[in-house]
């Protein structure tokens, strides 16, 4: 047995690296003093189209949904050497009606009220957010704002972003917070609160690991808190808990795969909330290259929910305590899936993207008895340009 | 929170790795091997899903108030 | 996105600098301050100018004074004596003088004797740094730096780039390679390594990136006599050149690293393999016979390229 003194391997890198980093040139582009990025701006125009309720499960009301119309902009702008402040605006109008009640029908299953008026509204929502960098990660503020003729939102939220030394693990964290005030639009015979209010915080720590030169995974937690008034106010009857709490957890991975060009992507949620909602959702898509510039991204996503404890499948007067026949508290499972399409230039990008949902009960991981008639499918379609200067 | 245990410890434990080095991660630096390649195309995906589905929130999500249509 | 272009001739070697900018002029323009770059160290540290830290160090030995360094000299020093402590004194920026005696031009070996006067004026640890003062243990030695500015150039060409708002590119000084960053679809460059025997032929075709490439080997400069090959590459203890790999590339995240790890990988003669292994960056290698060894891209496979 020796005990040679001979210097451990890493500890010959160490040194020469230590000793280069010394030198200005080096120490520059070692610290990614880098580059003043590029100012970005983008656009897409997206149009929403939920599908006619089901004409048989319509008992009042016109069965014609929401249409959905928004543009998002986006603004990212270095400013000084190590941050890049981004301004999000959305403008979005809705027009449609919606479903405000749930009754028995004829043959005693659910049937929906329709909201009788048709509704417009307009969305507007601005979002500001500083990122500052650093060699080993970055810290984000973001505020934002966002108003309805009926609700207006003011949110908050810090993030960081942490590389180990070898920058293979990266952690990630943050929480947010948001203020909301709603002011119904009264309409007849439901009236039942002028204006109310809630607060909402979350938080989300992750972790990632780049496991290869051609795979890195991510694990984290996230957490929220909503209360105040959740409950609907334009449905007939609907009475919810003041207070919710959801916890859940997510998995991602992105895998290249070299001879055939393209990215798998994998992303997996897990959600659970104290109104006894669980839900899994799981997505696969698949970035394929096509020569140079061109991409083409399938996806598909599954998710499925239990229903809240107090989900009524028929509204009632009968009812005592919290109650909502919405079917966003059914218990139920979706499927959509889509494509889109991208072109890829040093200082432009154009995206066209389409993606079909369709929720049922029987997609439901669970057995569903009754389905909520209200479950919507919808066809989203997406153009983008991006342009950086 | 035995959830929040078990999904660190996967990942802390599962994944002792040789390093990755700066010039083996052109594969990794692609925009389709981001987490979201398209920020803003999650954004709207988000903000739908969060409309109709009783789940919301993630890794990475920050902000956002949402009067649902 | 323009791509632009500029060759250049300086520290003997040919240059050429790659970059892609938003406008063509913006491009050039850029490329100039590159070859700024390349020349202000060329000129701060030649061996061959009088007005250069070089011949100002070496007045300085011959009148016995110490030597103020700047920055940056003081920084060159002190990796010098790093490289020259992890090569367990092989990698000496004072054996330079030995040039005095192995004339590649000449087609004529030194003598034993012209070599053993020449060295005891060598040895690193024979000068000190003291308060940024270079104090010299004899006047009659001499520093080189030689032996790994043009790596740090291409560093310093490749930091001016950035600076200037570059993110795609590549510096090449002499066959080391500095890159600024890919294409701007994302695609790496494409490096071929040559063939150390074989004018013209690839060994091996490397995908960077990012980082840096550095090769050496004894097919810069070497003497032939009697069949017998004289590299370039000299043992600063014994004077005569080292046997051992005939070409070496090492990739690593800057040029200088990778320079200074395969010019102590030819100096370790037959343990220059050891000495690759030991560092754990991806390394190429040929030997003597041809063989080809290292943890880089199959160089089989990649030989078509």
């Amino acid at each position: 047995m020796t005990s040679s003194s001979k210097p451990s391997r890493s500890t010959r890198l160490a040194a020469l690296t230590g000793a280069a980093l010394t030198l200005p040139a080096i120490a520059q582009l070692a610290h990614g003093n880098t580059p003043t990025a590029k100012t970005e701006f983008g656009y897409r125009y997206s149009q929403y189209q939920e599908d006619d309720a089901d004409k048989d499960k319509v008992f009042v009301g016109s069965p014609e949904r929401y249409e959905v119309k928004n543009h998002q902009f986006r603004l990212a702008t270095p400013v000084g050497d190590d941050k890049v402040l981004t301004i999000d605006a959305d403008y979005e109008t809705v027009s449609g009606a919606s479903a405000y009640g749930t009754a028995a029908g004829p043959d005693g299953k659910p049937m929906l009220i329709m909201s009788g008026a048709s509704i417009d509204d307009t969305r507007k929502d601005l979002l500001a957010s500083l990122r500052t960098s650093r060699e080993d990660g970055s810290l984000t503020f973001a505020l934002g704002y966002s108003t309805e003729k009926d609700y207006e939102a003011f949110n908050g939220a810090v993030a960081f972003e942490k590389l180990s030394a070898d920058r293979i693990t990266t952690w990630s964290g943050g929480v947010g917070f948001s203020s909301d005030t709603i002011e119904p639009v009264q309409t007849d015979g439901i009236n039942r609160i002028d204006s109310d209010d809630k607060w909402s915080a979350n938080g989300f720590l992750a972790v990632a690991k780049v496991l290869s030169p051609l795979w890195q995974v991510q694990g984290g937690v996230f957490a929220a808190l909503w209360d105040g008034y959740l409950s609907d106010p334009y449905k007939a009857r609907d009475i919810r808990p003041d207070q919710r709490q959801a916890f859940g957890f997510t998995g991602r991975s992105r895998y290249y795969l070299k001879s055939l060009q393209a990215a798998l992507h994998t992303d997996y949620r897990f959600y659970n909330d104290d109104w006894g909602i669980e839900s899994h959702t799981l997505e696969f898509s698949w970035h394929q290259s096509l020569g140079d510039h061109f991409r083409i991204v399938p996806m598909v996503r599954y998710y499925s929910q239990s229903q809240a404890d107090f989900y009524v499948e028929t509204d009632s007067v009968l009812n005592t305590g919290n109650q909502s026949s919405d079917y966003r508290l059914s218990p139920f499972g979706a499927l959509s899936w889509g494509a889109s399409l991208i072109l890829e230039q040093p200082d432009y990008r154009i995206t066209l993207r389409g993606e079909q949902y369709e929720s049922d009960g029987d997609l439901a991981l669970k057995n569903v008895d009754v389905e909520n008639p209200a479950l919507v499918n919808y066809t989203l379609v997406t153009v983008g340009f991006d342009y950086r200067f | 929170m035995k959830y929040v245990m078990l999904i660190l410890s996967l990942t802390l434990t599962a994944c002792s790795t040789a390093p990755v080095d700066s010039w083996e991660r052109g594969d990794l630096a692609r925009t389709a091997m981001q987490w979201e390649p398209d920020p803003m195309e999650s954004a709207m995906r988000s903000h739908i899903y969060n409309a109709k589905e009783a789940a919301s929130g993630g890794v990475g999500t920050g902000g956002g108030g949402c009067g649902c249509y | 996105m323009h791509y632009h272009r500029h060759s250049f001739q300086a520290m003997g070697s040919p240059c050429t600098v790659h970059l892609y900018a938003d406008t063509e002029s913006h491009a050039c323009a850029v490329a100039q301050q590159c070859e700024a770059e390349v020349r202000r160290l060329e000129q701060k540290y030649s061996r061959y100018r009088d007005d250069s830290i070089t011949a100002a160090i070496h007045a300085s030995a011959q009148s016995g004074n110490p030597f103020p360094l700047d920055h940056e000299t003081a920084a060159l020093l002190n990796y010098a004596h790093t490289a020259w402590e992890q090569s367990d004194g092989l990698f000496d920026i004072t054996s330079g003088i030995l040039r005095r005696a192995w004339d590649f031009r000449s087609g004529r070996l030194p003598s034993q004797q012209q070599i053993d006067e020449l060295l005891p004026r060598i040895g690193w640890n024979k000068l000190h740094i003291d308060n940024n003062l270079l104090h010299f243990a004899r006047p009659d030695m001499e520093i080189d730096f030689g032996g790994y500015v043009k790596e740090y150039a291409a560093d310093g060409a490749a930091a001016v780039a950035t600076q200037h708002g570059i993110q795609h590119g590549l510096v090449e000084l002499g066959g080391d390679i500095r890159v600024i960053g890919p294409h701007p679809d994302g695609r790496p460059w494409a490096i071929g390594i040559r063939h150390p025997r074989q004018p013209g032929a690839i060994l091996a075709t490397l995908p960077l990136q990012q980082g840096a490439l550095a090769s050496s080997g004894d097919y810069e400069r070497c003497l032939m006599v009697d069949g017998q090959r004289y590299g370039h590459i000299l043992n600063p203890r014994t004077g005569w050149p080292v046997r051992g790999l005939m070409a070496v590339s090492v990739v690593a995240d800057h040029c200088l690293l990778a320079g200074t790890a395969t010019t102590i990988a030819l100096l370790k003669g037959g343990n220059g393999i050891d000495w690759l292994n030991d560092l754990e960056l991806p390394w190429l290698a040929m030997d003597q016979n041809g063989q080809v060894y290292g943890t880089l891209t199959d160089p089989v496979s990649s030989a078509h390229a």
